[in-house]
């Protein structure tokens, strides 16, 4: 689920209130239009006081000039002069008023507008100003609007892709806010303060040291505006190893507006880091043990140190055994990284199961036999057949019976079985050795893992069982598990498809593994 | 009487080989196969030196060597800690430091080199060839 880019407890960048509304543009209609003309209200202010001069001076010339029936022809006259002019000025008003409200008569000869005329162009140059005006600002505004929608969704869609990416991303405004985080980021704050229900900026502040390595780049120069650390975080009580990169957001004027934080998960790569130093550690253990004798007892041969023949015979076949153990060892650590590497050809042929475990089974048996430990064979009375490559599935039998060697005490017992069960061959390799712990079983097909408790018993790389698996699982479309209690021995069983295949290493399986 | 030395290996050809080459070099040397053994050898002849080898079945070199530095009776003794591993010890930071260890060699080694480094340790003026350093013992 993505987070929304709009953070509730978020401000600036992303916040939804500096984004414009969708509706509500301005549009023409907004102008108000111009009212009818209304000549009463207009005209009686006019009116009202010329009647009652009028009326007055009616009064006045009878009196002064005793001639009323004169005064009231010239009263009447006057009057209906004003009220002619009252009338005309009343079409002249409705004619300027209709050619404000209607644009389209504006061309037309203003005369009818008769004393309005000079005051009606002044007016429509005003309007059209106004007009033009209101217009240009509603095309702006529905340009912005749909720039906002676009980048809207653009912001959207950068928003669900981070939450993609797998590793966690925080966005941070210029003032230091968490103004955003992809659902990993979520997940991730989640695991650190063990609840999902504190606000994101409140857990963002348990982050101590991603916040520092965010102060610390914030505080940098431009030309070295980006950090990577590494951190540890607790994520439900698990220590994580992260590595951090925190890099300055800038805008368009250059200055710093923001951090962006990218956090990776590199326990993986810490675990195999270390894997691989330890490898390189039990190996050279493992050579050097060998050469140390040699060199010892070379030295002591050259310097004629040893008096008696018969033991510097010894001395020399003891290096001469060491030279083959070193060999061995050379060839194991080639062997696998050839096989895993996809040097070695491989060639499946149609074979039966039981050959290639009595085939191991000899290999084994002189190294049971110094210490003393009874193979029993249940190999099954039926041809089991199967398409294997003999030399590799062999190689794996070989490594599985050899463990099962090393890691019982003198005197015990190893048991190879093989079985048919439903379409496939099953090949159990059984001791009643020292078994292997719990806490163990789930990195024992691991390269180079060996079992802490058990490898001190014999001597190893921690190569055979990851070199069994890749022999089974990839190369054979074959299975292995197994089942072991500490004293009282383990139990390794691996199923392989039965039947052959008389296309041979044509076949496309076949091919698959051949690289 | 031959001045004691005691080597700890599991690894029984490294024994047989300083052993082989200190009796030469006129030493007295016992052998033992894991810390235990040897911590009851060293209680029960108190040597001049300790050789041991750092990985070993149940306790370890440095923890033998721990072990002796707080032992009053041997809290002085000379040791030299053989060891297949290098460079990976001092990494171990801190393991080491305060085991006052008289030198450090890693296998492969040589015997002739080993005896050279015990007669710096041990304070013996002689050249270490074995026939010197006999004659410096049949005069004592």
């Amino acid at each position: 689920m993505a987070t929304d880019i709009f953070d509730s407890s978020a401000s600036g960048a992303f916040d939804r209130s500096s984004l414009p509304p969708e509706t509500g543009a301005l549009t023409e209609s907004a102008i108000p239009p111009i009212p009818p003309a209304h000549s009463g209200t207009l005209l009686l202010p006019l009116c009202l006081p010329s009647i009652a001069f009028g009326m007055v001076a009616v009064v006045v010339g009878t009196w002064m000039f005793h001639a009323p029936s004169a005064s009231l022809l010239t009263f009447a006259g006057c009057l209906t002069g004003l009220l002619t002019t009252i009338a005309l000025f009343r079409r002249q008003e409705a004619a300027a008023i209709a050619v404000l409200n209607r644009p389209e008569m504006r061309g037309v000869n203003l005369d009818v507008t008769g004393v309005f005329r000079s005051l009606l162009g002044e007016l429509i140059h005003k309007t059209e100003l106004h007009e033009k005006q209101c217009h240009d600002l509603t095309e702006q505004r529905a340009r912005l609007e749909a720039r906002a929608h676009l980048l809207k969704n653009q912001v959207r869609r950068l928003a669900h892709t981070l939450d993609q990416v797998e590793q966690p991303v925080f966005l941070l405004d210029g003032g230091n806010t968490l103004i955003f985080r992809n659902s990993r980021a979520n997940s991730l704050l989640n695991a650190v303060t063990g609840t999902d229900q504190m606000p994101a900026a409140a857990a963002w502040e348990q982050l101590g040291s991603v916040k520092a390595l965010v102060d610390a780049v914030r505080n940098r120069s431009a030309a070295a505006d980006k950090r990577t650390d590494e951190l540890e975080l607790k994520c439900q009580g698990e220590l994580i190893t992260y590595r951090a990169e925190a890099a300055n957001l800038y805008d368009d004027e250059g200055r710093v507006a923001g951090v962006s934080v990218v956090l990776q998960d590199i326990r993986e790569q810490v675990q195999e880091t270390a894997k691989q130093a330890q490898f390189v550690s039990s190996v050279s253990h493992e050579l050097k043990t060998p050469l140390s004798s040699i060199r010892a007892y070379t030295e002591l041969l050259m310097d004629d140190d040893v008096d008696d023949p018969a033991e510097r015979l010894e001395l020399l076949k003891f290096i001469d055994e060491q030279v083959d153990r070193l060999t061995r060892l050379v060839n194991n650590l080639l062997n696998f990284s050839r096989v895993e590497s996809g040097v070695i050809k491989v060639q499946r042929e149609d074979t039966d199961v039981n050959r290639i475990a009595r085939k191991s089974m000899e290999v084994v048996a002189s190294a049971a036999r110094q210490k003393n430990i009874t193979f029993v064979d249940e190999l099954s009375d039926l041809y089991l057949p199967a398409h294997l490559d003999l030399d590799l599935f062999g190689q794996a039998l070989i490594n599985l019976v050899s463990n099962a060697v090393k890691y019982t005490p003198d005197g015990g017992e190893v048991r190879i079985r093989t079985r048919m069960q439903d379409t496939e061959a099953v090949i159990e390799v059984q001791d009643n050795g020292m078994g292997i712990p719990a806490d163990a079983m789930p990195r024992l097909f691991e390269r180079f893992y060996r079992v802490p408790q058990n490898s001190k018993a014999a001597a190893g790389t921690g190569l055979g069982l990851a070199l069994v698996k890749y022999i089974v699982t990839n190369i054979h479309d074959g299975s292995i598990s197994v089942t072991s209690q500490v004293d009282r021995g383990s139990t390794f069983s691996i199923r392989i498809p039965l039947g052959h295949r008389d296309r041979g290493s044509r076949n496309p399986s076949s091919q698959k593994s051949t690289r | 009487m031959s001045p004691r030395i005691i080597v700890c290996d599991d690894e029984p050809h490294i024994v047989r080989a300083i052993s082989l080459k200190f009796a030469r070099a006129g030493f007295d040397v016992h052998g033992a196969a894991d810390a235990e053994s040897c911590w009851e050898l060293l209680k029960k002849h108190p040597p001049a030196l300790l050789i041991t080898d750092y990985t070993m079945p149940g306790q370890n070199g440095a923890q033998l060597v721990r072990r002796i530095r707080e032992d009053q009776a041997l809290a002085e003794l000379p040791v030299i800690l053989l060891t297949a591993r290098g460079f990976e010890l001092v990494e171990q930071s801190g393991e080491l430091d305060d085991l006052n260890l008289s030198a450090m060699v890693t296998k492969p080694f040589s015997p002739r080199e080993l005896v050279a480094k015990v007669y710096e340790i041990l304070g013996y003026e002689a050249e270490p060839s074995t026939a010197t350093f006999r004659d410096s013992f049949t005069s004592v």
